[in-house]
């Protein structure tokens, strides 16, 4: 038996003999674990399903044009691209390797289900497109019916049609966005699925694609290629580069199937990880409390115990050790269960998520290497991480305590402890108000709050004392003892009852984080509405970001014809890209807008602008000060 | 001096202590628990410490076992000086060189009655000598219940798993604070004379404070402690004679209520 081996033993009696308390910790532990894998497990497995979905769905396109421009925003990885000109087409064809390619017509679409409301609502992408009649180069296959034929029919994905409770022959209206009466003559699948995660897709004749869905006749936003017998596809690649003007672009299949599906699957994803990975943050968070209060007690309970050993020869390091181990065997084991648990979470989504709407491709969970060591990694650094501080303490037992009856809190402990604590309080309350009302910075402000927490973690042994002593009064009172043995327990460590305190104290804090964030993003909206609202009305339609349908620019000018309304003004939005950054903009008619809204001092004249002016609100002009910009692309 | 002292001023000395002060507190509460103290233990004997209560004698052996520190003055185990080892070097000296009884609390709840024996060597991560300790299982007579947690022995039991404990490493030394102090006279007699064959059978050193002039009785050696300072010593003591000479310092330390019975 070795020194680490008698570390080892002595870790493993005491695990067993105290059992009961680590129940608390394996519970916390086991928790953070459990979402964290589960998240993991299912962001992979949902990665994986799509993999298989689009390699099935897209495998004949073996290359894809596009515009090489692109402006990306925050939020929109995939960027938004300037169209192609469907004269490319016929280019395209001539090159030799190429069998055959059809331009991908794409706009906004959103179907009415039979019951009058939109289809999907305000959740997925709501997209109409070209049904391209080269099976091979459509990501879609007709399941039933037949394909668009002359103007007004459609072919619709299944799920849309589920979800609508459209059948063909139905008629029905697409917001394009205007309104666009339309005939469904097919039902289409995706990668054998009913559609595209929950994307809605309506594909009409090429005629009508182009007429209905874009800016102008004759673009497309890219074309898809086909390659020849004989020829690869990086071939095929490398062929259209060569002959492709400058600003246009050609990329593999695969690489455009990756990038499609990236957007699907990061937008599905975010919205459940974001929320489970939350959530195992705050019960990790709140396990560091629970695993530091537990092994506090248990080292207190040990004082003697560890003296023991200490007077027998136990090194300071033996006895750290032999705690950590405790701490790392607690871990283990509840990360462990806590995989095994988080595999069981993700495998409940898969099994919910079809309930809900949401296609998720039958298949065995996908559980990789990473999604299992990294929760047990992080399970085991929480736990050892907050036993640590109590480890350090055990190993500074002096061996004469296993021979006095009571250990004594020190004052000068408590006295620099009172000094630390406050410090931190200072520190944090001058970087909140720094943040908050000097410079305006989040993160200063979060540096704060952090600083906040920690004096409060700091200052509870001393404070827990006083609290103790003022709301304990009444319990004096009490008929008999009950009342003073409580009050003197909870005096008797002040640490401990601080430490069960501080974890209640972070429960409490993480609520009231939210309520206020939820109060004050609801505040700032009202208030960034209603002080440049200077109109009486405003009208939205319920829509998904740009892919959605909005509103017809024709409908401001029509609502202003009514006989009630002096002013009416569109807001469109777009994106540009200013100093190299994409941006997301607000357009609009500013001579018609600074009737409605409230704009105050305006340099320069807005009827002055033409075609190719801009107007920008005053603090954009000082943050990219110069002269006139050129016009956004 | 007789027995086994022989060989003149440099005498096998197991442990010792020179001019040994100590002093808890300051100011008003300071207590010189320790007033120029210098004793040295000869080894392979049995010395018993006796004093009335508050005369030092557990601040002595703490001291002196490197289990505290000293005010000033200086203690050895062995050829050791303890004032100029760290906590670290402390921590080994006694694993190594050192045994304990306490008068209670000796024992690991958790470990088994064999593991708590072997656990200074566990400590130290080295093998126990199997013959060695199959003899001391066999003296102290618990062959039957190393198994059995220190909650299911007797309090004379644990004492003699706790004697074990301390002379299964063969330290140059055992300390015994009081170790029969918990026990009923049978007991406590069973756990002196396991002490004393010890030292005698295996050439063993034993430091031992007690009260009981019954159990001083046992020790080749008592040394007495009145004031934090060396009073008397008294070679082969019986317990008369002890009690003789407690009476006596009754006498010269007019009414002092604490003195032992
Ligand atoms: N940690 C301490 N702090 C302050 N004073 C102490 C401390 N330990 C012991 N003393 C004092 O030192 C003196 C000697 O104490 P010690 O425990 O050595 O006495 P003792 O001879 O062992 O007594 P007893 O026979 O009652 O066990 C006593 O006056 C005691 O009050
Ligand atoms: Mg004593």
């Amino acid at each position: 038996m070795t020194a680490g081996g008698a570390s080892l033993r002595l870790s493993r009696t005491s695990l067993r003999a105290h059992k009961r308390r680590f129940a608390g910790t394996f519970t916390a532990v086991l928790l953070g674990v459990a979402f964290l894998t589960g998240t993991l497990v299912m962001g992979d497995t949902l990665r994986s399903s799509f993999d298989s979905l689009f390699a099935g769905a897209t495998g004949g396109t073996d290359a894809v044009v596009r515009s090489s421009a692109v402006v990306t925003v925050s939020g929109d990885a995939q960027g938004t691209r300037q169209p192609l000109k469907t004269d490319l087409v016929a280019r395209i064809e001539g090159i030799p390797g190429v069998a055959a390619a059809e331009p991908d017509i794409r706009g906004a679409g959103q179907l009415i289900g039979s019951d009058g409301e939109p289809v999907g609502g305000q959740g997925p992408p709501t997209v109409a497109g070209n049904w391209i009649p080269d099976p091979e180069l459509n990501p879609y296959r007709l399941a039933e019916g037949r394909p668009p034929a002359a103007s007004g029919e459609v072919v619709i994905n299944r799920g849309a049609a589920e979800a609508g409770g459209l059948r063909i022959g139905d008629t029905t209206v697409l917001r394009t966005p205007d309104p666009l009466p339309v005939t469904i003559v097919g039902l289409a699948a995706f990668g054998g699925e009913d559609g595209m995660g929950r994307t809605t897709f309506t594909a009409m004749t090429r005629a009508d694609a182009e007429k209905y869905l874009t800016p102008r006749p004759g673009e497309a936003a890219s074309i898809q290629v086909r390659a020849g017998p004989g020829t690869s596809r990086q071939e095929l690649v490398d062929a259209l580069g060569a002959v492709l003007p400058d600003d246009v672009e050609a990329i593999t299949g695969e690489q455009s199937a990756r990038e499609n599906q990236e957007m699907i699957s990061g937008q599905f994803l975010s919205l459940f990880t974001t929320l489970l990975l939350v959530f195992s943050g705050i019960v990790l968070f709140v396990a560091t409390f629970s695993i530091y209060n537990t092994f506090a007690i248990v080292i207190a309970q040990r004082t003697r115990e560890n003296a023991l050993l200490r007077a027998l020869g136990a090194s300071r390091r033996q006895i750290v050790g032999a705690t950590l181990v405790e701490a790392a065997v607690v871990a283990v084991a509840a990360s462990a269960a806590g995989l095994l648990a988080g595999i069981g979470i993700a495998a409940g989504l898969q099994a919910l998520f079809p309930a809900i709407g949401f296609p998720f491709p039958d298949g065995a969970l996908k559980v990789s290497g990473v999604s299992m060591l990294l929760p047990l990694a992080v399970g085991l650094l929480v736990c050892l991480g907050s036993a640590l501080m109590p480890a350090v303490r055990a190993g500074r037992t002096a061996p004469l305590a296993a021979l006095r009856e009571s250990t004594v809190e020190d004052s000068a402990a408590s006295r620099k402890r009172a000094f630390a604590g406050g410090a931190l309080a200072l520190t944090g309350i001058a970087a909140i108000l720094t943040g908050v009302l000097a410079v305006p910075s989040v993160t200063l402000a979060a540096t704060g709050a952090a600083f906040a927490i920690a004096a409060f973690v700091t200052l509870g042994p001393v404070a827990a004392g006083r609290a103790v002593r003022v709301m304990g009064r009444p319990l004096d009172r009490l008929p008999g003892v009950s009342g003073r043995f409580a009050k003197r327990n909870a005096l008797r460590s002040p640490r401990r009852t601080a430490a069960t305190a501080a974890a209640l104290m972070i429960g409490v804090a993480v609520v009231s984080l939210f309520t206020v964030f939820g109060a004050s993003l609801k505040a700032t909206m009202d208030q960034t509405v209603s002080r440049s609202f200077a109109g009486d009305v405003a009208v939205s339609a319920p829509a998904f970001g740009a892919g959605g349908s909005g509103l017809s620019p024709k409908l401001a000018p029509a609502i202003e014809a009514q006989r009630e309304v002096r002013t009416a003004v569109g807001l469109g939005q777009g994106v540009a890209e200013v100093d190299g950054v994409g941006r997301r903009l607000t357009v609009t008619d500013p001579a018609a807008l600074a009737e409605a809204f409230e704009l105050g001092e305006v340099r320069g004249s807005l009827s002055a602008l033409g075609k190719t002016g801009l107007a920008v609100a005053d603090t954009e002009a000082d943050e990219h000060a110069g002269g006139p910009a050129p016009p956004p692309s | 001096m007789t027995g086994t002292v022989t060989t003149g001023t440099d005498t096998r000395t197991a442990a010792r202590v020179v001019d040994a002060v100590k002093v808890y507190g300051s100011g008003d509460t300071e207590v010189r628990a320790l007033d120029g103290v210098s004793v040295a233990f000869t080894a392979g004997r049995f010395t018993a410490i006796m004093g009335p209560s508050g005369s030092g004698k557990s601040t002595l052996m703490h001291c002196a076992a490197g289990l505290d520190t000293l005010t000033s003055g200086s203690a050895f185990i062995g050829g050791t000086d303890l004032s100029g080892l760290d906590d670290h070097r402390l921590t080994l000296l006694r694993r190594r060189h050192v045994g304990f009884v306490f008068q209670a609390f000796n024992l690991l709840p958790t470990l088994t009655v064999a593991e708590n024996i072997t656990l200074p060597m566990d400590l130290a991560g080295e093998r126990p000598d199997s013959r060695w300790l199959d003899a001391l299982i066999d003296t102290v007579g618990l062959r039957d219940r190393l198994h059995h947690r220190p909650s299911e022995l007797s309090g004379g039991q644990q004492q003699r798993v706790a004697v074990a404990r301390a002379f299964a490493g063969r330290p140059q030394v055992v300390f015994a604070d009081e170790p029969t102090g918990n026990l009923d006279s049978r007991s406590g007699e069973e756990v002196l004379r396991l002490l004393a064959g010890t030292v005698r059978r295996t050439d063993r050193t034993v430091v031992m404070v007690t009260h009981d002039p019954v159990a001083a009785a046992h020790a080749d050696e008592v040394v007495f402690l009145a004031d934090g300072r060396l009073v008397d010593r008294m070679e082969a003591p019986t317990a008369e004679r002890v009690i003789d000479r407690l009476k006596a310092f009754d006498g010269t330390r007019h009414g002092d209520p604490e003195v032992s019975p």
